[in-house]
């Protein structure tokens, strides 16, 4: 492996500007020292050196020849991983009219991405939390959400989204069927609200879903719109889902939503991954022996032995669980931020049994691969993404925080001043 | 489950070990003054520290012996203002000297087996904020099915808030606050008056002064049996015989109520219970000497009005650089994040507080807030035997409370904590079969 | 209907009237020291010819035999002011919330030609208004182009159908109308782009606010090659690095003594991005004037200041054919003042819509 990376440095030097060419980013090499270098596949340089050039990652070792010109940050003690990915995000939407669609329960038409507000606070504190890449997902209201977007929270607004392969969400359970978060309430001036439109019960939610694929498949074989009032292009989407172009991610607290997801997957021989799995530790014989992809979390500080939504609570020791299952997971803070954020998702993960090793890949590789990411970002290894977290201390740790965050090679937190103090 | 196991197991060992010796060995023994010592033996008898010392400390033979290798013995940590465990704890009364939160602390509540599971040994209840005058608080500790039994300080503090409470204005907050003290002096000023006459006609004399002489000389003869229930405890206070926690959320609540304070010769009796804000106003805090509790969200946020900018204060930080002895409580209470007392200290950790400062924040400056900086807060000879068995260095992520001596008696051991693990594996141990039979392994 | 090419429009009506005589059968000679030129600058002045509601010529020409002959010492001559976003005429008409998409909604139908406030803006300099349908709705319906007075100088005249307006702020998301989430209304927002062939000349007048709302706006309408102006896009400072190239113009105002800095120093941050910025006030001239001095105050450069006034807003309707500027050929909508229009000092001398005077001080 050594051989292959001088190689691959060599040629970052070649390409080079000369040392005296003034401070830039793009084309400039950066090389990050730092104690530990955790690349996010198990692998872990003492000491170690990342490079960077273009944006993109360069190398990652233990030591190598530095190219001629690079930019040197020495990190001294610090522990450098891949920067956090998401893949449940609901942060970052329009705060005033954004992600509940109250038209449709059915919606896979409409696409996340145009609920999104990029200048969001939100992205600024997802970058303070080490989180690099989000899969922001469809929204709960709808029985069958919009399409999922993913992006980076930093950087140049015209840098941000990313291809993401096509996801949309059945959600199971209260969201869908009575009063989630944003289903809108009955107003004085009328109009639809959750008690005029909703689905009101678990039958509700699982017959909308049903219903929709039926009248999809209907749609496809006769040409013709069914006499319902779903639109077109909804049946369009949806028979990208039933053709497996599209991929079907499940919504469920409870683990007997989750039975019915199961039963809903057979009647239309689909395959689904399963979204924030409050109940996951009653389910796993079935989540391995089906090798359902599991999306666990958050887990919530309200969410503690005082009370429960729905009476479901989060098992502790679900990732553990999860893991020595063998089942494929990662972790999602959700709508949780700062001491409810990802990082801290993996350290309470850590505190009941995951393993370290195992807790970084959960949120960084393992959701990158479950939406369709995994060549762009989720590790240190050259041609992805430089988008990295340097924390100090052991990452998750409650007493340690990024302190520099590079997306795409560029600095996007620097509470050390690293870069301008490069730059002065 | 009204009674959790856990709490079956701690009133029995607690039942069987009552004055027996105990001691900890071979763990490390961690103080919040910085010392550290390795392999130590900690002797507890009559449920205080007797011992503390390397691996030679003698052991007593009766002593029941908790092995600690490779583990930290920590001291048990402490909720200096709280209301953890209390029902229905908060008095819609503006001023409501009388009333006592003793009547409010439920001993089955869960939280108070969620404080064993994380290490905390004492507990200060004590009524909410949103007041002007609140009732007597109580020292206790977080275990046992009795108040009387679980207490450790009966009737210890008062709240004051100089915060408006909901619906009022700061000049009607302040305006109440005095017009109690005045009227609580009109009031015993009557009752000395009364008791100079009667005094005088016990002794068939005359009254021959002018009231406000009566005053003065009835007023030596007044005695806290003289007031009814309403007057007593603020009273009391108003001699300096009571404690105020002195909620104060804004860095100007803190100038007023130091003001306050000072107008009522009170200020050494005041424990600053403060908001984020308040960081501001370090230097005054710093200036009073009193202990300042700290709100549990830790960051203050500022938006400056001209730019629009947000910017935040970790504000530990700023009480930690002033020298200023502070005390953490969780923000709101949970078992996970800042819900815990220690994440709270981690947390100060991870934004550059020397760890000495942050276990201080949580043991022993605690102790002190609550006037037991000489019996609790540190693992020392002579004061309670109040020991925390941490699997590993307290603010290491995988580190979990192993076991917690509560006066020398065994109150918590996480091999036996059934309620545990069924929070950590979903799995309800009472059942036979949490899978649905009809989908499992299909 | 409502597809007459505009200029076409303008023609008509501005050519000789078949049924009645021409009002003004005399060339219209005025005398200036000053000129406000294609670029903003003030220019040399000179005798400006108007003959048939046009201009002939600009400090070229003597006035011709029989000219009516006006002189103003220190005068400057600049074109009318136009005002891309008003109510003139129908207060409180043009709020319409029953849908979110009402693209078939025409400001025309809420004209009213012998309301005297038309004639009050083109007594303080304003001599095209568009009539803009509110911001009730994501598409709020189609401007109405308004020549503050007729040929015969008896009522205002509809010139032509202007751009859509649409909203793509708060204000269009009530909560009782569907679509109720952004990526609804962009869902259809496109489809109506795609759909809509009326092509009117102008730039689509869209409301946004905060940064993302710029953004997505921008979006929706490049994607479909639409030109778009926005509409007070205050508190978006992070987006305006996106406007140029993109957005044809912003417009802004009213500003006045009380405005915060933030808003009035946008139009300073615009120019310098080279971003066209028009203002707006309702059709008042005198607030017009100030909103530009203030912008001025703040840091815009009186160029920039002055064809905000008046060259930005026509093209932004797609009337700069026709009005915006002074130059030989073009409708005779000027006004004379007594020095810089800028300074908020000189009085208006006189104004021409379409060659006839409908405002005059005594020539001295």
């Amino acid at each position: 492996m050594i051989p292959a990376l001088c190689a691959l440095v060599l040629a970052a030097a070649d390409a080079a500007p000369a040392a005296s060419a003034p401070q830039r980013l793009r084309g400039d090499v950066i090389v990050l020292q730092a104690a530990e270098v955790h690349v996010g596949d198990g692998t872990v340089f003492k000491p170690g050196l990342v490079i960077v050039q273009d944006g993109k990652l360069v190398a990652a070792g233990q030591s190598m020849p530095l190219p001629a010109g690079a930019n040197v940050i020495d990190c001294g003690s610090a522990t450098i991983t891949p920067g956090l990915v998401d893949a449940a995000c609901q942060l970052g939407t329009s705060a005033l009219f954004g992600a509940a669609e109250q038209g449709s329960e059915v919606i896979p038409q409409l696409d996340m991405w145009d609920a999104l507000d990029l200048y969001s606070r939100d992205f600024e504190q997802l970058v303070a939390d080490g989180v690099t890449t989000v899969f922001v997902t469809g929204e709960a209201s709808s029985v069958i959400s919009a399409k999922g977007a993913a992006l980076k929270t930093g950087g140049p607004i015209a840098d941000r989204r990313l291809p993401a392969k096509p996801i949309v969400k059945l959600t199971l359970g209260p969201e869908s069927s009575g009063r989630g978060a944003s289903n809108r309430g009955p107003s004085r001036f009328g109009g639809v609200s959750y008690s005029t439109r909703r689905p009101t019960t678990r039958m509700g939610s699982a017959w909308v879903f049903r219903k929709a694929m039926h009248d999809s498949i209907a749609f496809r074989d006769a040409g013709r719109a069914s006499n319902e009032d779903l639109e077109p292009d909804a049946m369009r989407a949806l028979a990208d889902v039933l053709a497996g172009k599209t991929a079907l991610r499940v919504q469920a607290r409870e683990a007997l939503d989750f039975f019915t997801a199961v039963k809903l997957a057979d009647e239309f021989g689909l395959s689904f991954s399963y979204e924030y799995a409050t109940e996951a530790a009653q389910c796993l014989d079935l989540l391995a022996a089906r090798k359902i992809p599991v999306i666990f979390g958050p887990v919530r500080s309200s969410d503690s032995i005082f009370e429960g939504f729905e009476g479901a609570m989060p098992a502790l020791e679900t990732p553990r669980l999860l893991a020595a299952k063998g089942i494929h997971f990662c972790l999602t803070a959700s709508d949780g931020s700062g001491e409810g954020g990802l990082g801290r998702q993996a350290g309470l993960a850590i505190r009941f049994g995951l393993d370290r090793a195992q807790a970084l890949r959960s949120v960084t590789s393992d959701p990158a691969q479950m939406v369709g990411l995994d060549g762009r970002v989720g590790r240190l290894v050259p041609g992805l993404d430089a988008d990295l977290v340097v924390w100090n201390g052991a990452p998750f740790d409650d007493t340690a925080k990024p302190v520099l965050v590079l997306i795409q090679g560029r600095p996007v937190l620097d509470l050390q001043g690293k870069f301008r103090k490069e730059n002065s | 489950m009204v009674l959790s196991s856990l709490l079956v197991a701690g009133l029995l060992a607690a039942a069987s070990s009552i004055g027996d010796a105990a001691a900890v060995r071979g763990g490390t023994i961690v103080n919040p003054d910085g010392s550290r010592v390795e392999k130590g033996v900690v002797v507890i008898q009559g449920g205080k520290i007797t011992a503390v010392g390397g691996p030679e400390t003698p052991i007593p033979a009766d002593a029941t012996v908790y092995e600690a290798d490779g583990k930290v013995v920590f001291p048990g940590m402490i909720l200096a203002h709280t209301q953890v465990g209390l029902d229905i704890p908060n008095e819609n009364m503006p001023v409501a000297p009388f009333v006592n939160v003793y009547d409010s602390i439920e001993p089955n509540s869960a939280e108070y087996e969620e404080c064993l599971r994380t290490g905390i040994t004492t507990v200060h209840a004590i009524q909410g904020n949103n007041t002007v005058i609140g009732g007597l608080s109580r020292v206790i500790r977080p275990l046992g099915d009795m108040v009387e039994y679980m207490t450790v300080r009966p009737d210890y503090a008062m709240k004051i808030s100089i915060t408006p409470r909901s619906g009022f204005n700061r000049m009607t907050q302040m305006a109440e606050l005095r017009r109690a003290f005045a009227d609580l002096k009109a009031h015993v000023e009557a009752v000395a008056e009364r008791r100079y006459e009667e005094e005088q006609k016990k002794k068939e004399e005359k009254v021959l002064v002018v009231p406000d002489e009566a005053v003065k000389l009835g007023m030596e003869k007044v005695t806290i049996d003289d007031l009814d229930a309403r007057w007593r405890t603020l009273w009391r206070a108003s001699k300096g015989e009571v404690p105020l926690f002195v909620h104060c959320d804004r860095a100007m609540d803190v100038a007023n109520g130091i003001a306050w304070l000072r107008e009522a010769k009170l200020l050494e009796k005041a424990v600053f219970v403060v908001g984020t804000e308040a960081y501001k106003s370090v230097g005054a805090l710093k200036q009073a000497g009193r202990p300042v509790i700290l709100s549990g969200t830790l960051v203050h946020k500022d938006v400056d009005l001209l730019t629009g900018k947000e910017t935040e204060i970790f504000v530990p930080k700023v009480f930690a650089d002033a020298g200023v002895h502070f005390v953490l409580q969780p923000n709101g209470f949970a078992f996970n994040a800042d819900g815990l007392l220690w994440y709270q200290a981690a947390r100060c950790v991870r934004e550059g507080i020397a760890r000495d400062v942050a276990f201080n924040a949580v043991t022993q400056w605690a102790a002190e807030a609550i006037g037991m900086g000489d019996t609790l807060g540190s693992i020392s000879t002579g004061k309670w035997g109040n020991v925390v068995i941490f699997s590993g260095d307290p603010l290491d992520q995988a580190t979990v409370v192993e076991k917690l001596l509560l006066e020398g008696r065994l109150a918590y051991d996480r091999s036996t904590d059934r309620r545990l693990k069924e929070l950590s594996t979903g799995q309800d141990l009472a059942a036979p079969s949490a899978v649905p039979a009809a989908t499992a392994g299909k | 209907m409502l597809a007459i090419p505009l200029i076409a429009a303008l023609s008509i009506a501005s050519g000789p009237p078949a049924s009645a005589p021409p009002r003004q059968p005399a060339p219209v000679a005025i005398r200036v020291d000053g000129v406000v030129q294609t670029d903003g600058a003030i220019g040399p002045g000179g005798w400006i010819i108007v003959r048939n509601g046009r201009i002939e010529s600009i400090g070229t020409a003597a006035p011709p035999p029989g000219a009516a002959t006006f002189e103003f010492v220190g005068g400057i001559a600049c074109a009318g002011m136009v005002d891309v976003a008003t109510q003139l005429g129908a207060p409180g008409q043009f709020s319409e919330p029953s849908r979110a998409f009402t693209p078939d909604v025409a400001a025309a139908d809420a004209f009213e030609p012998d309301h005297s406030s038309f004639l009050a803006a083109a007594r303080s300099g304003v001599t095209t208004v568009a009539l803009t349908p509110g911001s009730d709705n994501i598409v709020g319906g189609r401007l109405a182009l308004i020549r503050t007075r007729d040929d015969h100088d008896r009522a205002a005249q509809f010139v032509g159908p202007g751009p859509l307006r649409f909203t793509w702020s708060d204000a269009a998301f009530p909560e009782d109308r569907l679509p109720s989430s952004r990526m609804g209304a962009m869902a259809r927002l496109r489809e109506l782009l795609a759909n809509d062939t009326a092509k009117t000349a102008g730039a689509s007048l869209v409301s946004a606010q905060t940064s993302d709302q710029i953004r997505t706006a921008l979006d929706a309408f490049t994607a479909s090659n639409r030109p778009l102006a926005l509409l007070q896009p205050f508190h978006a400072e992070e987006a305006l690095a996106l406007l140029p190239g993109r957005a044809q113009g912003v417009v802004v105002g009213p500003f006045n003594l009380d405005t915060a800095e933030r808003e009035t120093r946008l139009p300073k941050q615009l120019a310098d991005l080279a971003v066209a910025v028009a203002f707006t006030a309702n059709g008042d001239g005198a607030a017009l004037r100030l909103t530009a001095a203030i912008a001025v105050r703040s840091g815009l450069d009186p160029k920039s200041a002055r064809l905000g006034l008046t060259s930005v807003p026509a093209r932004l309707l797609g009337i700069d054919g026709d009005a915006g500027t002074l130059e030989p050929g073009k409708r005779a909508d000027l006004v004379i003042y007594g020095g810089d229009p800028l300074d908020l000092a000189v009085s208006i001398q006189m104004v021409l819509v379409g060659g006839g005077a409908v405002a005059k001080k005594e020539t001295p």
